[in-house]
């Protein structure tokens, strides 16, 4: 399954420059929530880049070729997520060091826990909602989606943290009352109860698919 | 060993085989005991299929011509010396009967044709 | 167990085309030719067998095992080549390698080198940068390195020159000499096949012509020639295939002795090349 990720790397040398790129445009463009933004984006587009060579190269085909299960083919996809994400985080790190180390004059939003767990949250939405249509139609055919969904999911989560200040502050201060154990817990078993069902959905997909 | 395969004879290709072996033989190039090449060998190096080498050694086994020991391969058989003299015969006698029935469809007698290969004979002695 | 691959009864349906209940059997140590004009049902059987499309009824056996419950281990001992696609075109040689020589428990790092040198492959060249022959290569190396008992290629030669066609058959021969392993060759450039095909399987409209040694279809069909006047002979109604032109007719018989002994003389007969075979049956009995 690892070597299924290591093809993703393999195959997205140049576009990892152009992600760099956008961690910096989303550093100085989105001020507070640059972390979650560029850590998402970063996540986002490595995911899709992905997605869009194994469709060029109809790779199911000889994915399903060699001694693999189709279940594995899907898990490492869902695994990929959590790998992109987390080289969307290490890689605004290393920026924010360097910016740090050269003195730079710029403001850019720290890495916090609450951004990691924003990020995976947001990168999480976004993929357990796209890959099933992936799995079902191919890239090609679901690319009216891709910013679609993005804008979706920022908007959604937006939606939710003013709903939560504003519309119902009884919630709010519930939720800020509790440790943030409980907090990261309860996000936590969302997550998982997200992918689980998409992940599912997806399986259940490609295990009857034909090539 | 030389085996020559046509593809445009008529002949099927087991069977250009096995005339082949066998004139080797009569022809004392191959002698008892000298090991044939094996069956995947052969049909690799003709470029031929697997079944047809084996249908030509299982045919020259039958026939005699040559012994299979499992796992060891393929070897020329003891000859028997009159029996290879009198197929040696059979297989002149056969070009014979050929060239006779050819001369006789064209109107050629006894005479004309004995008179025939007194000529040819002298040709060929004389090369 | 003998049988490399056993075919039963396969059926799939399509609304324009369906595979109908074909059968056929490969033994260990031999070549089998599957061959039929495009669009009969080719890469539909392979990719049955390959479990890239559903069955719907019939039965696949991979060394004994059935395709779709045994599929690792059964895909571990299978080595393909398939016409297109070859992976992923933005990968080096050895990238690709790196890629998928962990999933094959049997890789052999060794061998694959020694193929790569073979056919003067760089493992730094993209895939996308190699001609298609070359691309073909780099699939036999992958599938020869991993000690397949079974390869399988589709339509390995397509759009590829005479030269490196005799290259693959010539590794074709050598990888059955040992006996154990076997060749699912699908293709319809016969000419390949002419030569080193010990069975051949025909498959036309999705349904199975004959699976047979080739030395029988050599030794038995025949193309059979002759004037117009010939025509009302009874042995040619029994012919596969019939063309007639201007100044006579060809016909392909499936018993060309028989043909011979009921005729006499009137006729000449030949053998047919598998390309005029599947010439004559696609065709028909067309003036």
């Amino acid at each position: 399954m690892i070597n299924l990720i290591l093809k993703d790397f393999l195959l997205q040398k140049k576009t990892f420059l152009f992600v760099l790129l956008y961690i910096v445009f989303f550093m100085l463009v989105m001020g507070s929530g640059g972390f979650v933004a560029a850590g998402t984006a970063a996540a986002y587009i490595l995911l899709l880049n992905a997605l869009a060579y194994d469709d060029k190269n109809k790779s199911d085909i000889v994915l399903n070729s060699i001694p693999l299960v189709r279940n594995t083919i899907v898990k490492a996809r869902y695994l990929s997520v959590f790998i992109f994400a987390g080289f969307g985080i290490i890689a605004y790190w290393v920026i924010s060091l360097l910016i740090k180390l050269l003195h730079l004059p710029l403001m850019i939003a720290p890495i916090s826990l609450g951004g990691i767990v924003g990020i995976l949250l947001s990168i999480i939405l976004l993929a357990s909602l796209y890959l099933p249509l992936n799995f079902k139609y191919g890239y090609i055919k679901t690319r009216v989606f891709h910013v679609i969904l993005f804008m979706a999911v920022f908007w959604l989560l937006g939606f939710l943290a003013k709903y939560l200040q504003e519309i119902d502050p009884g919630l709010f201060s519930y939720l800020s009352n509790r440790t943030d154990w409980v907090i990261m817990l309860s996000i936590l078993g969302l997550v998982l109860l997200i992918v689980g069902f998409s992940y599912g959905i997806s399986w259940r997909i490609y295990r009857n698919k034909e090539f | 060993m030389d085996i020559i395969i046509a593809n445009s004879s008529d002949d099927p290709i087991y069977q250009q085989i096995t005339a082949q072996i066998k004139n080797l033989i009569f022809k004392g190039e191959l002698i008892e005991g000298d090991s044939l090449p094996s069956i995947r060998n052969l049909a690799r190096e003709l470029q031929i299929s697997v079944i047809t080498t084996k249908k030509a050694y299982e045919v020259l086994e039958a026939e005699g011509y040559i012994e299979t020991v499992p796992g060891k391969g393929s070897y020329i058989a003891a000859q028997n010396k009159n029996l290879l003299q009198e197929k040696r015969l059979k297989i002149v006698e056969e070009k014979f009967i050929e060239g006779i029935i050819a001369a006789r469809a064209v109107g050629f007698n006894l005479e004309e044709i004995e008179a025939m290969i007194k000529m040819l004979y002298q040709e060929v002695a004389n090369e | 167990m003998n049988n490399l691959l056993e075919v039963k009864n396969l059926s799939k349906k399509y609304q324009e085309f369906s595979l109908q209940e074909i059968s056929f059997t490969l033994k260990k140590g031999y070549i089998m030719g599957f061959i039929g004009p495009n669009g009969a049902g080719k890469s539909t059987t392979i990719k049955l067998i390959m479990n890239l499309l559903k069955r719907d009824g019939g039965e696949i056996r991979v060394f004994g095992l059935d395709n779709i419950r045994a599929e690792r281990e059964i895909k571990d001992r299978i080595g393909f080549v398939y016409e297109e696609p070859y992976f992923y075109e933005e990968l080096t040689v050895l990238e690709m390698k790196k890629v998928i020589a962990p999933f094959y428990s049997k890789w052999d790092d060794q061998i694959f080198d020694q193929y790569l040198k073979r056919f003067g492959l760089s493992v730094k060249k993209k895939i996308k940068e190699l001609s298609k022959g070359m691309k073909m290569k780099v699939w036999l190396a992958i599938a020869l390195s991993h000690q397949a008992e079974l390869l399988i290629l589709d339509e390995p030669t397509s759009g590829l020159d005479p030269v490196v066609r005799r290259e693959l058959l010539d590794i074709l021969a050598d990888v059955i000499q040992d006996e154990e392993k076997g060749v699912f060759f699908s293709t319809h450039i016969t000419t390949d096949l002419d030569k080193i095909a010990d069975y051949i399987t025909f498959i036309n409209n999705g349904e199975i012509i004959f699976s047979t040694t080739k030395d029988y279809i050599m030794d038995n069909y025949g193309l059979v020639k002759g004037k117009k006047a010939g025509l009302d002979n009874t042995l040619l109604k029994e012919a596969v295939g019939l063309r007639e032109n201007k100044f006579g007719f060809e016909a392909l018989v499936k018993d060309r002795n028989r043909f011979w002994k009921g005729s006499k003389g009137e006729f000449i007969i030949e053998k047919p090349t598998l390309e005029e075979i599947i010439l004559y049956y696609t065709r028909g009995k067309q003036g």
